[in-house]
């Protein structure tokens, strides 16, 4: 049976973001924020970061359960390219003590939290920051896909009892053309380890708006004629039944069979908490 | 409370693959007096787990008011101390600015969960029965095995099907709603045995007893931890356990002398002892008259094992001949294992001895053969199933170290031929002894994800040597 491995310091789980950083990122986002699509983006960028780097933390010790790569494209003309600065600027795939250990800066918020005695007490919400936003240029999505099907067969190849990559793309879905990125990403989904075939999740940062949408199992759930959430609900990974079981755990108590890896406007890091990096505790 | 007996509690505890012991969220704690043991298992994407696991452990064991059952019916309040002295532990780490922010948690991962087991053995009551009561939430397991049985009884979960990646808790902080957790109550006796196991080990307890290998059984002689560790190293090796921390404490009853009921007062025993060899699915062979005893509990075993590697294969329809209830362990079978010919008529077998073909010199028997000796005379060598864990390469050669330890379960052997995918269950040729081997290439199991077929050289007494 596919999908059964758990992400552990044996057995380490991959990640690949893409991060969207064309043009057309500097409109306005249609969710609430009130923030440009790119600066949606890197929020949710460093959001799956912040929440890959705090499940991978167990007390004190941070377990390399996963490797990470951040790729961008847009900015760079018609090439993607490592979106890491600073420390990581030089390594493509990184390993979690890596990527917890080198952010950029960490950015605080005041936050009231209760003191058990019915009164509160204000502390420091710490938001890593790796990426900071950025837009220009076009939107080479394909080409995203394709630096990704090198660093996933790279890393498989060392990784083989692994559970398969997953490439989450942080993106308005606009990719300068929907035929090379659709087959791109087709390529790329046919690479594996013994565990299953790569998982190709996206997260629709969009000016449209529709109320958010989270992991749909069929194309009518998305908003009406917005084809570009079409083209990446077409592109998106039906989640497995771990990742399935795990979504009950995590609030989606009706999810829909068929399922898949989809969010539309809505926060990218809940389909981090869908992955078996260890026991999860039911909430209820 | 008064020490009302003397109950050898031992623990061992590994952690996952490629993870250090200081990295394991299990916790497990037992009262001075050995009347109370617990175990928590933390859930590792949650905060700071291994602080309220052993907050968990620590206070149950130190509560030794009342009965459980007073717990379990208002255990909101039993746990709300324990909250709350984690909770001032979460507030000392937040307001320290030197932590780092993935050990400080987030808005939303801001409390630690855990699984749980406490057991509490009472002491005689006034009718002088010795009632041991237990209160579990989650995948942690307890495991009664009566004195003179080999059937546990699990708690909460008993049915390996019932685990997955996402458990009930009790949390560490009271706005997070805690599951309800199960309580159970039983009567013990000297010489019963409770395991409890955190999950990986308490699912593998339950799939070996629904596949009647009762390898589990080894778990009530660990002595080690030593011993222990190469047991779970052995079954991750096989495929069998999931990678995950992997703890056990497992308490014997030994009733203090003043505690023991005298004769005249001892209640008929609760129920018939069971007997682990009236299996419905116990396999059959031997059955030959002047058989040892040894080599017929050999056989026995074996067979489990056979079983299961070939179960897709075997034929189940003709009901197994039940074995009345014997003392001891003297399997009367009487038929073949692929249940072909007529059980009322024995096939006559004979139990040859074999040895060793790697030296002429050597008289060493390395294990028994259920042929007919014309059957064996064209062959030199014998298919085994053998884990990963017992052959070790030899430099750049294609030769190998095949290690039998001398606890492990008996190997079978199978007749040679050209793919192991050919065997057929009546290929069964007998059964392979602890020792060491010189083998050739092994050939990689296709239903078994670690172990490997490898051919192994033998001779008969009378082919030379």
């Amino acid at each position: 049976m596919s999908y059964t491995q758990s992400l552990s310091s044996e057995n380490p789980g991959y990640i690949l973001i893409l991060i969207d950083q064309s043009g057309s990122m500097s409109s306005n986002f249609g969710g609430k924020s009130g923030d440009s699509k790119a600066q949606e983006c890197a929020k949710a960028v460093n959001r799956v970061l912040r929440e890959i780097g705090l499940t991978c933390t167990a007390g004190q010790v941070i377990k390399n359960r996963c490797d990470i790569s951040v790729l961008s494209y847009g900015a760079s003309g018609n090439q993607a390219k490592s979106a890491f600065a600073g420390n990581l600027a030089s390594k493509p795939v990184v390993t979690m003590q890596e990527l917890v250990n080198n952010c950029l800066r960490v950015d605080t918020v005041k936050m009231k939290v209760s003191d058990g005695a019915g009164g509160s007490v204000e502390v420091d919400e710490q938001f890593p920051i790796w990426i900071d936003p950025v837009n220009s240029g076009g939107t080479p999505m394909a080409a995203a896909f394709e630096m990704a099907y090198n660093l996933v067969d790279s890393w498989t190849q060392n990784h083989k009892a692994s559970f398969p990559p997953i490439v989450i793309n942080i993106t308005d879905g606009e990719p300068d053309s929907q035929s090379d990125a659709l087959s791109a990403a087709s390529k790329l989904s046919k690479l594996g380890t013994s565990d299953g075939t790569t998982l190709i999740l996206n997260a629709h940062i969009s000016a449209g708006k529709a109320a958010r949408v989270e992991l749909p199992s069929s194309s009518t759930q998305l908003p009406p004629g917005d084809s570009n959430a079409k083209f990446l609900f077409d592109i998106s990974s039906e989640l497995p039944p771990v990742m399935f079981e795990r979504a009950g755990a995590v609030g989606y108590n009706n999810l829909d069979p068929g399922a898949r890896g989809f969010v539309y406007n809505a926060d990218a890091e809940t389909m981090i908490q869908l992955l078996d990096v260890g026991t999860k505790a039911n909430l209820q | 409370m008064q020490n009302h007996n003397q109950n050898d509690i031992v623990h061992f505890t590994m952690p996952k693959i490629g993870e250090q012991e200081t990295d394991i969220q299990d916790f497990c704690s037992r009262s001075t007096d050995g009347s109370l043991a617990a175990i928590a298992d933390g859930a590792s994407t949650s905060l700071w787990p291994r602080e309220w696991a052993n907050i968990l452990v620590e206070k149950f064991c130190c509560h030794n008011q009342g009965s459980i059952a007073s717990i379990h019916e208002r255990w909101e309040d039993w746990l709300h101390p324990l909250q709350e002295e984690w909770r001032q532990h979460s507030l000392k780490m937040k307001k320290d600015p030197t932590i780092p922010w993935n050990v400080q948690g987030s808005r939303e991962k801001d409390h630690g969960s855990a699984t749980f087991v406490g057991l509490k053995l009472q002491p005689p009551n006034q009718a002088g029965e010795k009632i041991w009561e237990a209160l579990a939430v989650g995948d942690s397991c307890l495991f009664q095995i009566k004195a003179n049985s080999y059937e546990p009884v699990a708690f909460p979960l008993d049915k390996s099907e019932q685990f997955t990646t996402v458990t009930n808790c009790f949390h560490s902080l009271p706005e997070y709603k805690s599951y309800q957790p199960a309580y159970k109550h039983g009567l013990y006796e000297e010489g019963d045995i409770f395991f409890l196991a955190t999950d990986a080990l308490a699912e593998w307890i339950l799939n070996d007893c629904e596949n009647l290998t009762d390898r589990w059984k080894k778990l009530t002689s660990v002595a080690t931890q030593a011993e222990f560790t190469n047991f779970i190293n052995q079954l991750r090796d096989d495929g069998l356990i999931k990678n995950d921390d992997t703890t056990l404490l497992r308490l014997k009853v030994v009733i203090s002398e003043g505690n023991k009921p005298k004769l005249s007062d001892q209640n008929p025993p609760k129920s018939e002892p069971s007997n682990p060899y009236n299996n419905p699915l116990l396999l059959i062979i031997a059955g030959v008259l002047g058989i040892t005893f040894m080599i017929g509990a050999v056989i026995y075993i074996s067979n489990f094992n056979n079983k299961q590697s070939y179960s897709p294969n075997l034929h189940q329809n003709d009901p197994p001949n039940k074995v009345t209830t014997p003392e001891k362990p003297t399997p009367i079978v009487n038929t073949t294992p692929t249940s072909t010919s007529n059980n009322s008529n024995p096939p006559n077998y004979q139990i040859l001895p074999i040895y060793s073909a790697e030296s002429n010199n050597t008289q060493r028997t390395i294990g028994f053969v259920l042929k007919k000796a014309s059957e064996l005379e064209s062959l030199q060598q014998l298919w085994v199933h053998v884990p990963k864990a017992y052959l070790e390469k030899i430099g750049e050669t294609d030769k190998f170290i095949m290690t039998i330890p001398i606890d492990a379960t008996p190997l079978a052997l199978y007749i040679d031929k050209p793919e192991p995918q050919d065997l057929l269950p009546q290929d069964f040729a007998g059964y392979l002894l602890p020792g060491k081997y010189l083998v050739f290439k092994p050939t990689e199991s296709r239903t078994f994800k670690y172990p490997r077929w490898v051919k192994v050289n033998f001779r008969l007494e009378n082919k030379g040597g």
